[in-house]
């Protein structure tokens, strides 16, 4: 496992988070009238946290995260990164969406590489980095298969290959796993939660699911819409190596789902 | 429906993957080619049949070996002018390749550019071209300028179509994955957008190829010295219409075998597509 994020000098101030989300706001022109995607809001991502973002749809969410790798610019207020205010698409930001997004044409390695291609990274580095992330997502037997040949759990396997090729300092991810069944969302969860252990790296996910969020985060971020703001921030008191059975077990579990569900109104079932 | 539950076709053993890979490719292939032999043998047949009863005289229908007579015995003649055709076709289909991709590009980057060209495009294309042809030799002479310009004309519409539809086709997660990516758009055209378009694209092309033949032969019908649509010219004053067969079936072979090499160049540049995937399904 040695999936290692670039180690760099703590921050110089050492309360300097790594994310800072600043009185944000993004409103977004339409043709006929202005939505107000997000209002006020205020975050703030530490080195090694997994942030998740749940809340109905349409509360801003995605519209937040986009924010953080520089493909939306906030209309009022800043995000940065490391103390240095994000204007465009950034070298350590790592991004995966819903759908896996795989080019149709490519193969499964060729895929991966494209984020190498795509920023000019050195192309033998990379491929022993791909290799790399192959081997910890158990995809090495199907590096040279078309995504049509693949079930949706390694689409989405490879996808996450892809946004980590480059060694993102923070992965941002988007529903990953919103469009798959149940087991395999359960497997990946799990997957995920062990690579995120076993490195230094700072994950912020939105998800619809609250028992995803809690199992997986170490803050869940709860968040209302029109507009888009944050209601409340729930700190998860579990350790950050978590077996999912004995998590779902954990009463610290149940006390921050619950928590979360009363502020979703319990409009968002069993989740 | 009920008779394959009770007795499918084809039974597999247990645990087959369903989609097994190369074997009956070739099979199938073979036989996918029988049927239009097949066709084509019968309405041989009927052809023959039709002439040698005596029902039609032969200036009304030639018998195939009368045709088969006018090809070879003018094999020389033939192959010249079916030259110049070839040529005229082949050079005015890559010139609409060229100019169709090069619009349907800036088309789709430049909404200006889309709501100036567009309908005059399409009025371009409303246009028959047939009625414009003497425009062009009186513009481009005789030569085989304005025949070039036809098929161009023709064959350009088809591909700015499926140009634009086609870099209109890419995800646009995978858009804005490259946006996050920092792309420069000039990757992000050649990596993701244009081999997004190919498989509209090459559909375009297909129908653009068959075109760029008539276009050529019309614009010799119109005024020409050299050239199938000028065989077909002669050989129709001079009441002699084992030639005029000779020729159409010529020109029909060179359309046929245009979209074949492109049906060829679509297997292999985008094997990855649907439409090749569940070919042999």
């Amino acid at each position: 496992m040695s999936v290692t994020v670039e180690e760099r000098e703590p921050a110089t101030m050492t309360d300097t988070a790594l994310v800072d989300v600043e009185n944000v706001g993004i409103t977004f022109q339409t043709r006929k009238n202005t939505v107000e995607a997000l209002r006020e809001v205020d975050l703030k991502v530490n080195q090694g946290d997994f942030v998740a973002l749940v809340g109905p749809s349409g509360c801003g969410k995605s519209t937040l995260l986009r924010s953080m790798a520089g493909i939306i610019q906030p209309t009022t207020g800043t995000v940065s990164l490391r103390g240095e205010e994000i204007e465009g698409p950034r070298q350590d930001v790592g991004f995966v969406f819903q759908r896996p997004a795989l080019l149709p044409w490519r193969d499964v390695q060729r895929n991966i590489m494209l984020q190498a291609e795509m920023r000019g990274m050195d192309k033998n580095q990379a491929k022993a980095r791909c290799e790399e992330l192959l081997e910890l997502t158990s995809l090495t037997g199907f590096k040279k298969s078309l995504p049509h040949e693949l079930s949706g759990g390694m689409q989405q396997r490879a996808a996450l290959c892809r946004a980590l090729l480059h060694s993102p300092e923070i992965l941002l991810m988007d529903e990953p796993f919103g469009a798959l069944d149940a087991l395999t969302r359960e497997h990946l969860n799990s997957e995920l939660q062990k690579l995120w252990n076993s490195t230094n790296m700072t994950v912020v996910l939105v998800t619809h699911s609250v028992a995803e969020a809690v199992y997986l985060a170490t803050r869940v971020v709860v968040m209302g819409s029109r507009p888009g703001h944050i209601i409340e921030e729930f700190d998860v008191d579990l350790p950050r190596e978590r077996d999912y059975e004995a998590t779902m077990a954990d009463p610290e579990f149940h006390r921050v789902a619950h928590g979360v569900r009363e502020l979703l109104g319990g409009a968002h079932g069993n989740h | 429906m009920s008779t394959a539950i009770t007795a499918p076709k084809q039974s597999k053993e247990p645990g087959a993957k369903p989609r097994r890979k190369k074997p009956s490719k070739v099979a199938a292939g073979s036989l996918s080619a029988m049927y239009p032999v097949a066709f084509m043998v019968i309405v041989f047949a009927v052809w023959w049949g039709v002439t040698s009863a005596g029902i039609a005289p032969a200036y009304i229908l030639p018998s195939p070996a009368d045709t088969w007579a006018a090809m070879t015995d003018n094999a020389a003649y033939l192959a010249q002018h079916t030259w110049v055709t070839t040529w005229e076709t082949l050079i005015g289909f890559a010139i609409a390749i060229v100019v169709g991709i090069a619009v349907a590009v800036a088309m789709v980057y430049n909404k200006t550019m889309e709501r100036t060209f567009y309908p005059i495009i399409l009025f371009a294309q409303v246009v028959p071209k047939i009625a414009i042809a003497p425009l062009f030799i009186v513009w481009l002479g005789f030569g085989p300028q304005p025949k070039i310009l036809v098929a161009v004309l023709m064959a350009f519409f088809p591909i700015v179509i499926a140009g634009i539809s086609g870099l209109r086709a890419v995800d646009p997660e995978a858009l804005e994955l490259t946006s996050i990516m920092g792309s420069s758009r000039w990757k992000v055209f050649t990596k993701v957008r244009f081999p997004a378009a190919l498989p509209e694209l090459l559909g375009g092309l297909k129908v653009a190829a068959t075109l760029a033949v008539t276009g050529a032969v019309v614009g010799e019908f119109v005024g020409a010295n050299a050239g199938l649509g000028y065989v077909i010219l002669q050989a129709n004053g001079n009441i002699d219409t084992a030639m005029l067969f000779a020729a159409l079936i010529i020109m029909s072979l060179m359309g046929v075998l245009l979209f074949m090499i492109l049906d060829v160049v679509e297997r292999l540049s985008i094997p990855w597509h649907a439409s090749h995937r569940n070919k042999d399904a």
